[in-house]
């Protein structure tokens, strides 16, 4: 039976996505779900909901809403919000319950934005598929709709680097991102803009002056694309891990060079967002992979940090026979040429036999009782939550290696 | 290590007035004081939830049936109490289930493999349908039919989290009811329950000397350590309940099993708190305790309490006490200053209380906890006022206050020692500060699995 | 491109009206889709001499996974690629989640880029119900609507409540009602009747088709009048109407 999950979790949804991208950004954020739908996010996925305010509701869907389709409550409480708190965008996504009864976000969100006459984004989600296309469309759609046009074209070697692809969710709040943007300010780059942590409205709205955009999860690869498309900014997907990662990641910057890591060429058709988001059977994808028992076994939702952590082990600590495994199977087809994915929990438990040791969630560890010490802890916040933030590493930059030294791996 | 930069980046944070997110009690309107639009949810979550309370069952597991979004949630809300994710399980609900129509096959296929491959036999198994499944009206009964031949050994429980098909019942009151629904009729004994509360009730106070003193054996629900001892609750002749939560619970039992249901619900005041152990006497025919003797312990508590606390600002919240309207008018006609009650709906019971405090205290502020401005007004009651004095977690989020009485849903609280304990709580709260932060956020306060 | 939705009460003759013109606009040359937006999956049959498409939705059921472009549809008469979306067991699931689903697919597969047609006529489901009513006249999808009615009362009462329910999607930017064909069962006054309502509502009837045992005849054969013989009255009626519907546009 795929779909039964006897003790593993489940990753954050594209609305949580949503969410989490658009979070700082001084806009209104709707979760189209019941009462009390909300505290999911809140409580394991949004770490900065205790310190830092935001316009970020559930719309308080009920059955009488549901079986007349009545927007206009919707539509009448969003007024009331942007009234009173003077959001600069709407941004409303919805979960299973208006995804049965066919909601029309895009609908909605141009009533919305009728009424209001602020910009308005209806995305069409359901509270199935994963944040990676949730964060990914989200981050698309707000520079679609705010990006200015440059003034300079991109120049080589780059110098302006944009940071795309950065939540809590893959990056949590300790450190990673800030270590991220030393990395471009201490190496003679400026840092263009964050999309979107610790950045302005204002900021954002600059980013096609950048060089190069530096890819940093899947999510913002949609957007990579996109700039790349509209613009001509090449992107380089992948994270800097341990002291040559780092260099090698940096130098990839300089250069614009988008096949660094994932062998990409830049020419590649956009990845199929929509089609991430509505795929029906995404979650049962279970291929049969080699029955070869391998040495390491890296599990992550995000395609990018496997990457750059197989040639970290690669790097660092001159391993080579590490597989990577990624249970999402709506993350951006390009990126996971080189990534066996696997959903269902017996494929994944089937994975991590073939394997000596594994870097993973701690949650995946309950998958082999008595082998725990096979697994080594890499919360991922995406997919825990807050449970194991004391132990989330600080996992990019050159330094990189001191969290799995100290885990003596 | 957390970021400081990285959880409070610099932000420009709306500003907007209180106006529709508080009022004065002498101009709020009851039972519902405010318009509720969109939603917002506090980081104060210490109140318990679906995913918890099926715990307090010893042996009973939870598979959850339900899409990636609801479970999400759930599954990391029970992982965060000890053996919370050895108890719990889940089939996720995908599109394909919809459009197929095959969500009774897949609900009984997955229950049955979790149950197959789960390390020990469950004796007890609380499934639990979301929204979609009702939705789409699927036959719970040829479900939970089909499961209960396969195993007759173990108890099903259906359980619900459909919070968008609420009709009669929210979710936590229905999820109450059916918390008892695996206990069945025994052989009548000489013994009550106390249902359906989340925290045990406190062996010392007079409500348990009285049951004792009359010979009745005590099963509380909160306090079962074995699963017999929660089946055993079918033998009692009544149960007492204290939550208005609780009351369909009750009902239900009384039509199952035969047991009288005994509402005495959490009070304050002396005479509500003296009229219920007056009702559990005549319906037990138990003895009643010297109540002018307590009564008289009280008020020389509250005294004590109010020459240390003095004028200083005290706020009170939902989360804390069913009764929050009840112990704001204690502590107000004892010269208290109580100046806000959080709360987004005011229950049946606090009835008089909202009228008498609309009539007597009509400065009294009632703040909604949900309404969307919540989240953007500011929390500084405490450098407005000075020190806050907050009894529940909700009410020292909001005035940002570490001085705090840290109790939900009464915690066990009862009677005139209840209030004793509450007083002497409070008194504690008044003089040492409590890690506010890393307390309120924790989920379910007090659920040990 | 243009894309048309044709609604109409349940058993009024959208099916055999969409067929018809699909069938006639081949004839004139055109590249043409239908799409078949009902749980009964019957839009298309006439089209395909009674052999049925697999509608999208079984195909799902039956394999498991989601049918490639080429086990989406198949080509009938004159090369009109025909589609179902079809829908869950009866009974259980839901149908208006099958309609948005197979649109979904389509979009996925690419299927009106690789078809590049000149007509998309959506055959919709004849009752007003879940999103899936509303799902073939979203934002890119159809962009006009054609109500199939007689001038029986209930009909009538179909059409009318159809044309509200659509009118109420303006604000939504959803395609509207452009015109009312008459699909005659040969009750008393049944033009006037048609033509007074059309009025109320300020539509056109734009065709006016009459009851015919040929239609029955060449159902039977499964096929469509058209196909049978293009230039019987009864066709060249089809005809003149895909002509005109071709028209509207401008």
């Amino acid at each position: 039976m795929k779909q039964a999950q006897q003790v593993l979790s489940t990753y954050a949804v594209d609305v949580f996505g949503i969410a989490s991208a658009l979070y700082e950004l001084g806009g209104l954020i709707i979760m189209h779900d019941a009462s009390g739908c909300n505290s999911t996010y809140n409580t394991h996925d949004e770490p900065r909901w205790y310190d830092l305010p935001a316009m970020v509701y559930i719309s308080g869907l009920n059955e009488a809403d549901t079986i007349y389709g009545n927007d206009q409550r919707l539509i009448d409480n969003i007024a009331e919000v942007v009234d009173a708190g003077k959001p600069t965008f709407i941004a409303i996504g919805g979960s299973p319950m208006p995804n049965a009864i066919g909601t029309d976000y895009k609908a909605i969100a141009q009533m919305a934005s009728r009424r209001t006459g602020i910009p308005a984004f209806g995305f069409r989600t359901d509270g199935i598929h994963s944040y990676l296309p949730g964060a990914g469309a989200a981050f698309l759609t707000y520079a679609k709709e705010f990006l200015q046009a440059p003034q300079k074209k991109p120049q080589q070697p780059a110098r302006r680097v944009n940071l795309l692809g950065l939540t809590p969710l893959d990056f949590s709040v300790v450190g990673n991102a800030t270590t991220l943007k030393n990395l471009i300010t201490e190496n003679g780059f400026i840092l263009q803009s964050s999309w979107a942590m610790g950045e302005s409205p204002e900021g954002l709205a600059q980013a096609a002056n950048a060089d190069v955009n530096a890819v940093v999860s899947a999510t913002g690869f949609y957007l990579a694309q996109y700039m790349q498309e509209a613009y001509g900014i090449p992107y380089v997907c992948g994270l800097p891990m341990g002291k040559k990662g780092t260099a090698g990641w940096l130098q990839a910057l300089r250069d614009g060079d988008t096949s660094y890591l994932t062998g990409l060429t830049g020419k590649e058709k956009p990845a199929r967002l929509n089609r991430a988001l509505t795929k029906l059977d995404a979650w049962k994808v279970e291929q049969v992979y080699d029955d070869t028992p391998c040495d390491v076994l890296l599990i992550n939702g995000e395609p990018l940090q496997l990457l750059s952590m197989r040639q970290f082990l690669a790097d660092e600590y001159g391993l080579h026979d590490v597989r990577l495994l990624c249970p999402l199977a709506d993350a951006p087809e390009p990126l996971t040429t080189q990534i066996e994915t696997a959903c269902s929990e017996e494929a994944i438990r089937r994975e991590c036999r073939k394997a000596r040791r594994i870097i993973a969630d701690p949650i995946y560890a309950r998958l082999l009782p008595g082998e725990e010490k096979k697994f080594l802890s890499f919360p991922h916040e995406a997919y825990s939550g807050r449970h194991y933030r004391d132990d989330l590493p600080l996992f990019v930059g050159p330094d990189a290696r001191k969290w799995l030294d100290e885990k003596g791996f | 290590m957390i970021y400081e930069n990285e959880i409070r980046p610099r932000v420009l944070i709306p500003k907007v007035s209180p106006a529709g997110a508080e009022t004065d009690i002498g101009h709020a309107s009851f039972p519902e004081p405010f318009h509720i639009g969109l939603q917002y949810s506090s980081p104060a979550r210490g109140h318990w939830t679906i995913a918890h309370s099926p715990m307090l069952i010893p042996e009973c597991h939870e598979i959850y049936v339900c899409y990636a979004c609801c479970l999400h949630g759930v599954v990391l809300s029970a992982d965060e109490v000890p053996d919370g994710a050895g108890r719990f399980s889940m089939v996720t609900l995908t599109n394909e289930n919809i459009l197929k129509g095959n969500l009774e096959e897949m609900m009984i296929d997955g229950i049955s493999d979790i149950i197959d491959h789960l390390p020990e036999r469950p004796r007890c198994v609380e499934g639990f349908t979301s929204c979609m499944q009702h939705f789409l009206h699927i036959d719970l009964k040829l479900v939970y039919g089909t499961l209960r031949k396969k195993y007759p050994d173990i108890d099903f429980i259906d359980g619900y989290m459909i919070p968008t098909l609420q009709h009669r019942f929210s979710p936590d009151v229905l999820g109450r009811r059916q918390l008892t629904r695996a206990i069945q009729k025994q052989p009548r004994k000489k013994a009550v329950n106390f249902v359906v509360n989340y925290f045990p009730v406190d062996p010392e106070c007079e409500l348990v000397t009285m049951l004792q003193a009359g010979g009745y054996t005590i099963h509380d629900f909160a306090a079962c350590p074995t699963y017999d001892e929660y089946k055993a609750m079918g033998e009692s002749i009544a149960n007492i309940y204290f939550h208005e939560n609780a009351r369909p619970a009750a009902l239900d039992m009384e039509k199952r099993l035969e047991q009288t249901p005994l509402y005495i619900p959490y009070a304050f005041c002396y005479d509500e708190i003296r009229a219920h152990l007056q009702e559990a006497a005549d319906c037990l025919q138990l003895s009643m305790p010297d109540t002018d003797a307590y009564e008289a312990r009280c008020e020389a508590a509250l005294e004590r309490l109010h020459d240390e606390v003095g004028n200083t600002h005290m706020s009170i919240d939902y989360t804390a006490t069913p009764r929050p309207l009840n112990l704001a008018r204690l502590l107000l006609t004892h010269g208290f200053n109580v100046y806000a009650v959080y709360l987004d709906t005011v229950l049946a019971d606090d009835k008089d209380d909202f009228y008498f405090l609309q009539e007597h205290y009509p400065e009294l502020q009632l703040r909604s906890t949900m309404h969307f401005k919540r989240s953007l007004l500011p929390r500084d009651d405490t450098r407005r006022y000075g020190k806050v004095l907050a009894i529940g977690q909700m009410a020292a989020y909001f005035t940002d206050s570490n001085y705090f009485v840290n109790i939900v849903e009464n915690s066990g609280l009862y009677g005139y020692t209840g209030l004793l304990k509450l007083i002497s709580l409070t008194s504690e709260a008044f003089k040492e500060e409590k890690d506010m932060r890393r307390i309120v956020q924790i989920k379910a306060w007090g659920c040990h699995g | 491109m243009r894309k048309i939705a044709i609604y109409g009460k349940g058993g009024i003759g959208k099916s055999t009206t969409s067929a018809n013109i699909s069938a006639a606009l081949a004839l004139m040359g055109k590249k043409v889709i239908q799409i078949g937006c009902d749980p009964k999956a019957d839009s298309t049959l006439n089209l395909l001499h009674g052999e049925p498409v697999m509608p999208v939705m079984d195909y799902y059921r039956e394999f498991d996974d989601e049918p490639d472009f080429e086990h989406v549809g198949r080509e009938g008469f004159g090369g009109v690629f025909c589609i179902e979306t079809g829908g869950p067991t009866p009974g259980l699931g839901c149908a208006g989640r099958g309609i948005i689903a197979t649109f979904d697919l389509l979009e996925d597969l690419e299927v009106f880029d690789r078809i590049n047609p000149d007509v998309v006529i959506y055959d919709v489901l004849g009752d007003v119900v879940c999103g899936g009513f509303a799902a073939p006249i979203r934002e890119g999808y159809a962009n006009e609507v054609f109500i199939v009615t007689s001038g029986e009362k209930m009909s009538l009462y179909a059409a009318n409540n159809i044309s509200r329910a659509v009118e109420n999607f303006q604000d939504r930017g959803y395609a509207q009602v452009k015109g009312l064909i008459l699909n005659r069962r040969n009750i008393e006054d049944e033009r006037e009747k048609v033509d007074e309502f059309a009025a109320k509502r300020g539509l056109p009837v734009i065709a006016d088709i009459p009851r015919s045992k040929e239609i029955q005849r060449c159902e039977e054969l499964g096929m469509t009048v058209v196909e049978d013989n293009p230039d019987a009255p009864l066709s060249r009626i089809y005809i003149q109407l895909a002509k005109d519907l071709l028209k509207e546009e401008g």
